[in-house]
This record gives structure tokens, C-alpha cells and sequence, in this order.
């Protein structure tokens, strides 16, 4: 692949692609690979991204003769790759919410850890850093695939409402409902959590 | 115990952060490869589905102001010869068309 092929505008290699060139979609992938794999590992576990990048690339190929050439390649891939990783939780838990009461006694004495080492600064943070990802991790898994991707681009990530409505392809409207529910219900969880500890 | 509202503002805040520092995956130099082949395998896009719903969507809009102005025109046109017409069709079928058109009104 030589540098001046890479100059070249989304538009114009998307244009090459359609017209039958499939090496030139290789420049997409060379230019899009670490933003793709940005998104995926935020939503995805670590040992999944390489597997879910690559579908996204997939997906993006199979539907590139749809994209319409009025927003940016960049913006169209980035709801892929989150539809992608919708598509995965999905999978992976089916819908289901997990019951609350499985709360492990190690997750209890993390919340405690955490809140302990946060409160001054500590050479035990990086540690706790490590607990709080999988504190989270945890209280996740707990939620529907839907509230999950809600709760990450709106509250986690900051996105606003109608953002993560143009990545997720849902209307504003349940964008709204979900991030107000998947957050009550993370809140929840947590409070449990804590009052567990708390009760003993 | 009840849990105050501010420890959970906390543990939240140091989640959101905690989020925030995740790192991105490594992926291994065999990656770019995999992804390739199997795009070729796909074969070329089919551009075929594609071009037809483009235009379509860009002249569909451009012309509702003139379909609407021909509709009006047609509508009015045919308001004003709409006796005319009753009165040719029952040309074709009867020998007396005004007693035809007489005897369907009061039919109805």
C-alpha cells in the first residue's frame, strides 16, 4: 500500500470499492483499524476485540453500497462497530437480566476498598483503578444488552441522548427512557451492594 | 444499613473515571491480513441495489411540487368537463343520453 493512495478521500476509496476495486477497501481499514478497535474495546472484553473489530470491517463492506454520502465514513463506521457490539451482548447473555442477589463477598469488600483508597491518595490506586473496571464489569453484566449499551455511550462515556441514538439507530425518545432506567437500575445494584457490606 | 446518597455519588464518579482509563486492546499483526482475505472472499460490492434508491431519493422531492401543480390542473380540468364526460358515456351505451342521465339522478 503506498502513502499516496492513502490521501485519497473516504469518499473517492469508497467510490473505488463500489466500482469492483476490493483491495481498496484495505485503506479504509489501514486508516479506520485503531479507531474501530478504540470503540470495540470500551464495550467489548479484551480477548473479543480483535473478533468483533473484524466483523465490524465485515459489516462495513457488506453495507458499504447503502452508505449515503452525506455524513462522514467515520461517523457511519462508529455505528456499526457500536451495533456490533450491541449484537454481542445480545448474544453472549440473551437478554437477561441477572437477579441482584448474586453478589459475591469479594465484590462487596471491593466497593469497600475502593471508596477506602479513593478518598486520599494512595499508592494503592492503581490497584483500585484495576477493582473499580471490574467492580463495573460486574454490575454490567447485570443489566440487559440494551441498558448496557445505553448506560456506556450516555452516561459512562458522556455521548448525548441524540448521539447514541444515531449509533444505536434507536429513536431519542428510547434513548431517553433507557439511559434514565439503566442508570436507576446501576444505582440500584450499587446500593445493594453497599448495604450488604454495610449490614454485617 | 441505608446507603447514603453521597457514597453512591462516589462509587459512581470512581466507575465513570475507571471507565475512562480503559486501554485499547493490542491486536496482532496477522489481524489486518485475516480481515482482508475475508473480504475478498466476499467478492466485489454489488453496486447494482444501491444507485437506484440514490436517485430515486434525490429527484423523488425535487418533482412533488410539479406532480402536485399537474394534479390540481388535471382535477380542475376534469370538474368542468365532468358532465360533458357522463354524457359521452352514455352516448356509447343508449340511444337517448339525456333521458339516461335523468333517469341514473333520480336513481340515485
Amino acid at each position: 500500500m503506498d502513502n499516496d493512495s492513502i490521501k485519497l478521500s473516504d469518499f473517492e476509496i469508497i467510490r473505488q470499492v463500489i466500482d469492483g476495486d476490493v483491495n481498496a477497501f484495505e485503506l479504509l481499514l489501514v486508516k479506520y483499524k485503531n479507531y474501530v478497535f478504540k470503540v470495540v474495546t470500551r464495550h467489548i472484553p479484551y480477548n473479543q476485540a480483535e473478533e468483533i473489530a473484524h466483523d465490524v470491517f465485515v459489516r462495513a463492506y457488506q453495507s458499504l453500497s447503502k452508505f449515503k454520502f452525506k455524513s462522514s465514513f467515520k461517523k457511519w463506521l462508529a455505528g456499526i462497530a457500536i451495533k456490533t457490539c450491541y449484537d454481542f451482548w445480545r448474544k453472549e447473555y440473551g437478554s437477561k437480566e441477572l437477579p441482584m442477589s448474586s453478589l459475591t463477598e469479594e465484590q462487596q469488600e471491593q466497593v469497600q476498598h475502593i471508596l477506602a483508597v479513593q478518598s486520599e491518595y494512595s499508592s494503592d490506586q492503581k490497584d483500585s483503578q484495576k477493582e473499580a473496571r471490574e467492580l463495573l464489569d460486574w454490575a454490567l453484566n447485570r443489566l440487559s444488552a440494551e441498558d448496557r449499551m445505553v448506560l456506556e455511550l450516555v452516561y459512562l462515556e458522556g455521548r448525548s441522548v441524540k448521539e447514541a441514538a444515531g449509533l444505536l439507530g434507536w429513536s431519542i425518545a428510547n434513548v431517553k427512557v433507557r439511559s434514565f432506567r439503566s442508570r436507576k437500575k446501576l444505582r440500584k445494584l450499587l446500593a445493594h451492594l453497599m448495604e450488604n457490606k454495610g449490614g454485617r | 444499613m441505608k446507603v447514603s446518597k453521597e457514597n453512591l455519588t462516589r462509587i459512581e464518579k470512581i466507575l465513570i473515571k475507571a471507565y475512562g482509563k480503559k486501554e485499547t486492546a493490542k491486536r496482532r499483526e496477522v489481524w489486518q491480513t485475516k480481515v482482508m482475505s475475508h473480504i475478498h472472499r466476499l467478492g466485489p460490492v454489488k453496486k447494482a441495489k444501491q444507485n437506484n434508491p440514490l436517485v430515486f431519493d434525490q429527484f423523488l422531492w425535487r418533482l412533488a411540487p410539479v406532480a402536485s401543480v399537474l394534479i390540481l390542473i388535471l382535477a380542475t380540468f376534469m370538474l368542468s368537463l365532468d358532465f360533458v364526460s357522463e354524457y359521452e358515456m352514455a352516448k356509447i351505451f343508449i340511444d337517448d343520453p339525456i333521458e339516461f342521465s335523468l333517469f341514473q339522478s333520480f336513481l340515485i
